[in-house]
């Protein structure tokens, strides 16, 4: 029996509406206060770090080699965005094969060769950039801080897909997140190469955003069908959800 | 129905076993399970931790007790592993806060009426309007950071109020001493009572000295600190309540008779069976380690435990909502204030504390602005 409500209680929660209406006098001010304090931090913040430092930079015009040694190139800060990415999207899939194989009825799931594939493609790209940061000079082993960003913003993904009561569809709909944001960062680094003048990089990037469209797609159709196919709650939890009205009274 | 102290002597340490799959047991559901379920949880594991943190410190000044402590400990290292495992991951940080918070108010109004000692009941019920308002003002943060509503977590059972303000909670050192009970005379309950407080606080200002520095937000990770601040002052309060004469084994045998007192407590008001059966589990090992420590109670001091033990236990904490009991007391005790170890009306506080208010709160106060303006509404403040 879901507990969160307030019309689980109706008499308990009347009081606790009544009570916050009535007994709060709140100092003046509004949510903004957080906000502006914010920007009082904003402007003291030294941000979140640089990046690594090339140690030679090869195939690059001077002018990039000259931002890239400045530290603050948004290529080199971005593939290492990427790295992460489809590092952490390996894993991500390594952990949706696992929920797949923890499930009953894989019947009604999608077929298991895809998701590997998939898996093997997230594995491939984070090669192929790890490959790509090394021939620019960079260090693929350094994080750089749009890297760090995206780890921060992505922790919630990890523990979804990782928790034994979540359910095969569940996880899915972050893969489908996942697989919404790679897109559009490899949309993002493929302007970015074309910008740079690193036409071969560009043509390569396409190639794993080719991938990375088939795998949009895919997750994006996997999760309507089983969702309109009613597989959002299992059997199990269909059954706590059964109306119990002696806990109701006792609550 | 009762518990034998001395009858009763539960499971042997020797047979206090674990394993690593057994300490990882599933997690409570944070939407369907009681929320009170969720306070003795929280509330176990500190008790658990607080046997710890003595256990050591006791070690370090006894070498004799050092083998068989370190016996004991290993066990209760290992129930707090179990229980604070139950809860589930998708209590965040401020949802778990919220639920510490709401441990903290509902136990202290509890043992409040409980305890026989009218000081002592005073201090309960002082620190509680404290606690009160820290629920308050993280409210405010859950629901203007991350846009979540706290009654999710308090299901109904706890009022969203301000309560002492937290700026104004702020007292010099001096201040938080308050006096002892005395060991000879004391009820054995009060002992309890103490210690059980205690050892909430003090879970609750180490949690949120570990997870302050995880927030973003800088108003989140001010207000972490503020409360932690107000917490240590809590901790600082209640330790002095008890008795500074009771012995090192002495105040061992509390220790674990209290946990027995707690498990029991947990057992008989526990909503679902999986964590009742734990509760059962342990209330067995706690028994046990309660035997282990009359023998060195017996070893140590050459005294029967039943001079500082009751032969049963009868008494359980009520685990319900303490709503009424705590509106009466905001009404009522709102605008008390503290001198040194007095309760007073006026507002003539030490110069001491006014001096270290000042100072502390001289730049903003984080309670305050990140509750400007907050009204709780079910759904957030964001709804119609």
């Amino acid at each position: 029996m879901n507990r969160t409500g307030t019309i689980i209680s109706p008499l308990d929660s009347i009081k606790t509406i009544k009570g916050a209406s009535e007994l709060t006098h709140p100092t003046k001010g509004d949510c903004t206060e957080i906000g502006n304090n914010r920007i009082l931090h904003m402007q003291e913040a030294e941000g979140i770090g640089s990046i690594s430092f090339p140690i030679s930079i090869k195939g690059v015009s001077e002018v990039i080699h000259e931002q890239i040694m400045m530290g603050n190139h948004a290529m080199m800060d971005k593939l290492g965005e990427r790295l992460v990415f489809e590092r952490m999207g390996a894993r991500l899939y390594e952990a949706l094969i696992t929920k797949y194989n923890g499930t009953n009825h894989q019947e009604r799931l999608p077929e298991l060769t895809r998701i590997e594939q998939f898996y093997l493609e997230k594995l491939k790209h984070f090669q192929n950039v790890s490959e790509v940061i090394t021939n620019m000079g960079g260090d693929p082993t350094a994080l750089t801080p749009a890297a760090d960003v995206i780890g921060t913003a992505t922790v919630g993904w990890i523990q979804v897909l990782t928790d034994p009561r979540t359910t095969f569809l569940q996880s899915l709909e972050i893969m489908l997140h996942l697989e919404l944001v790679d897109n559009a960062g490899w949309e993002l680094m493929i302007e970015l190469a074309e910008r740079n003048g690193l036409g071969d990089l560009a043509i390569q990037f396409q190639q794993i955003l080719d991938e990375e469209a088939f795998h949009l797609i895919t997750v994006k159709q996997w999760v309507q069908e089983l969702t309109l196919n009613n597989e959002i709650i299992s059997p199990e939890q269909n059954a706590v959800l059964e109306f119990d009205i002696d806990s109701i009274i006792k609550h | 129905m009762s518990l034998n102290l001395f009858k009763d002597k539960g499971i042997p340490l020797e047979k206090q076993i674990f394993s690593w799959k057994d300490l990882i047991q599933q997690p409570i559901s944070k939407l369907n399970d009681d929320a009170f379920t969720r306070i003795r949880i929280i509330l176990m594991n500190g008790l658990e931790n607080e046997a710890s943190f003595f256990s050591h410190a006791c070690a370090r000044m006894n070498r004799d007790l050092q083998t068989p402590l370190a016996v004991i400990r290993r066990v209760e290292q290992h129930q707090a592993s179990l229980i604070n495992c139950l809860l589930g991951p998708d209590h965040n940080l401020l949802e778990t806060t919220i639920a510490y918070e709401q441990a903290e108010i509902e136990i202290t109004a509890a043992l409040a009426q409980q305890e026989m000692d009218s000081y002592l009941a005073q201090v309960y019920r002082y620190g509680m309007l404290e606690d009160f308002d820290h629920l308050y003002r993280f409210t405010s943060l859950l629901d203007r950071l991350e846009g979540k509503d706290a009654n999710t977590i308090l299901q109904n059972y706890t009022d969203i109020i301000p309560g002492r303000q937290t700026k104004e909670e702020h007292r010099d050192p001096h201040d938080d001493i308050k006096r002892q009970y005395n060991k000879d005379t004391a009820e054995v309950m009060t002992k309890f009572h103490a210690l059980t407080i205690l050892s909430l606080e003090q879970q609750t200002h180490h949690f949120y000295m570990n997870i302050g520095q995880m927030f973003s937000d800088p108003t989140a990770r001010q207000l972490y600190a503020e409360i932690a601040s107000t917490e240590e002052q809590h901790i600082t309060q209640y330790e002095s309540m008890i008795d500074t004469r009771e012995t090192w084994a002495e105040k061992l045998l509390i220790h674990e008779a209290n946990e027995v007192y707690n498990y029991y407590s947990c057992v008989a008001h526990e909503s679902n069976p999986r964590i009742k059966a734990i509760w059962e589990r342990f209330l067995d090992y706690e028994l046990g380690q309660l035997q282990a420590a009359m023998e060195i109670f017996k070893q140590e001091e050459k005294r029967d435990p039943a001079e500082i033990l009751p032969e049963k236990i009868s008494e359980t904490i009520p685990y319900k909502s303490q709503r009424t009991f705590i509106r009466m007391i905001l009404k009522e005790e709102i605008n008390l204030k503290v001198k040194g170890k007095k309760f007073i009306t006026s507002d003539a506080e030490s110069a001491w504390t006014v001096k270290y208010r000042e100072q502390v709160n001289n730049d903003h106060s984080p309670s305050e602005k990140v509750s400007a303006g907050y009204i709780w509404k079910p759904g957030t403040e964001l709804s119609m």
